[in-house]
């Protein structure tokens, strides 16, 4: 009876193992090469993660503090390109697609920011 | 038949282990900057702390609007004024690096500053004799701080106005670290561009890959310490040819500076501040000395070329 749990353990730990390695293969397999994530947000609220690795020619607008800002995708890279704020500075700051290079419109309180969690890419950019 | 049901849900969290990745972050506004939170570890969520820390040290330093207890207070007559024991301990700071760093750091610049701010607002250079009146005021200007009973007090002497912007957000940076420090966290990252507080990074054996914006191709590497920088690419104005920065030289009362950016890097968020401003204006004899004496890393960039290094500040090509 002992041998036959043991037998049946060894059968289904190895069929588990097999089972978990081809799993964790295909996630690492089919995992995007630039894993690049953009978090607007409205003063310290995620109104909207967008997917950037997509690379998708998209526009999303977004309710500011004061009036809409307008935010467009393109080639996995994000910009800030209509807002009400006197300044314009946000959108001077053009495209971006490095990691922690945030696009701030301070007059309507939003901030878009890039993470990553790929090997190798600007952590910071100072 | 036991044994069978403890190895499925073992082995199935392996794999979820290995293929999720969990953190917080906290976009923070305060100290008239954006700073961007990372917690990579730990089951509480840190950063919210931090957030009130942030917030009433903020409000401490704030010498545009009153909050009850903080510089704008102090700023406002010669009196003895109630302060928390942060504000204490961040004016006592600042007071011993403006004995240290030969007078390049004052914290009395607050009036010159604006001044400084509202003609640039306009295009127009500051006339020399409101500079030289500011600069008397700077020159006989003090501050006394004191503690009896648990209570911490701050009366100012003299005219000029304190002004904390170049060492406040590296202090509240110090305080964060001990936060997670004192929390059994390790893995964080605190990024307000001027000031940064690196703990250890989820990859890269702990380090952060940093690049610099006017440095083209080039990275370093850095991690559990603190970033300061100061320059004139953001903030400068340009009249006539000649630019002019935020950071007003308390000798002088000029705020044309000696380099376009400064990079340091402490053991300390307010000593990084404060020597990343105060190299703005200082000379590289002057530079090599502070960092000497503080066992710091400094880079000076002018022009497109980076005029001084220290050793320790070991830059590497990105695509090297």
């Amino acid at each position: 009876m002992d041998k036959k749990i043991l037998r049946n353990d060894i059968i289904l730990i190895s069929a588990l193992a097999i089972a978990s390695g081809a799993g964790l293969t295909t996630v690492l397999l089919t995992r995007k090469t630039d894993n690049l994530v953009a978090n607007v947000y409205l003063q310290t609220e995620l109104i909207e993660t967008i997917d950037l690795s997509k690379k998708e020619d998209k526009y999303y607008t977004v309710q500011g503090l004061h009036t809409e800002v307008k935010i467009h995708t393109v080639d996995g890279a994000i910009a800030i390109v209509e807002s009400g704020c006197p300044h314009k500075d946000c959108i001077y700051t053009g495209y971006v697609s490095q990691t922690n290079r945030p696009i701030i419109c301070a007059y309507n309180g939003i901030s878009i920011v890039i993470t990553s969690t790929q090997e190798g890419g600007a952590d910071i950019v100072i | 038949m036991k044994n069978k049901f403890l190895t499925v849900p073992l082995l199935l969290s392996l794999l979820t282990a290995c293929t999720t990745q969990s953190y917080f972050e906290k976009v923070y506004k305060f100290f008239d900057a954006t700073l961007f939170g990372y917690q990579y570890e730990g089951e509480k969520n840190y950063l919210t702390n931090i957030n009130d820390i942030f917030y009433y040290l903020n409000n401490d330093t704030d010498n545009y609007k009153a909050h009850g207890k903080g510089i704008y207070e102090i700023n406002q007559d010669n009196n003895v004024h109630e302060i928390s024991k942060d504000l204490y301990d961040l004016l006592n700071k600042s007071l011993i690096y403006q004995d240290a760093f030969g007078g390049k750091f004052n914290i009395f610049v607050g009036l010159l500053a604006k001044k400084w701010q509202e003609s640039l607002d306009n295009k127009l250079v500051l006339p020399p004799n409101v500079i030289s009146e500011e600069v008397n005021k700077i020159r006989n200007t003090s501050l006394e701080l004191s503690i009896s009973n648990g209570v911490y007090t701050a009366k100012r002497i003299g005219e000029a106005e304190i002004d904390l912007g170049a060492i406040a957000k590296g202090y509240a940076l110090d305080l964060a670290k001990d936060v997670f420090i004192n929390n059994g966290v390790n893995k964080y990252l605190i990024n307000g561009i001027s000031s940064i507080l690196l703990g250890e990074n989820i990859r890269n054996s702990g380090d952060f890959r940093i690049d610099f914006n006017d440095i083209e191709g080039k990275c370093f590497y850095a991690k559990n310490t603190f970033i300061g920088t100061s320059g004139t690419t953001e903030r400068g104005v340009t009249i006539d040819g000649v630019t002019y920065s935020h950071i007003v030289n308390p000798i002088t009362g000029s705020v044309i500076n000696n380099y376009d950016m400064t990079y340091v890097i402490a053991n300390n968020g307010a000593l990084a501040d404060a020597l990343s401003t105060t190299f703005m204006i200082s000379t590289v004899d002057e530079v090599k000395s502070l960092v000497d004496k503080y066992g710091a890393q400094a880079l000076l960039y002018k022009d497109g070329e980076i005029v001084y290094k220290t050793e320790g500040f070991v830059i590497k090509d990105i695509n090297g």
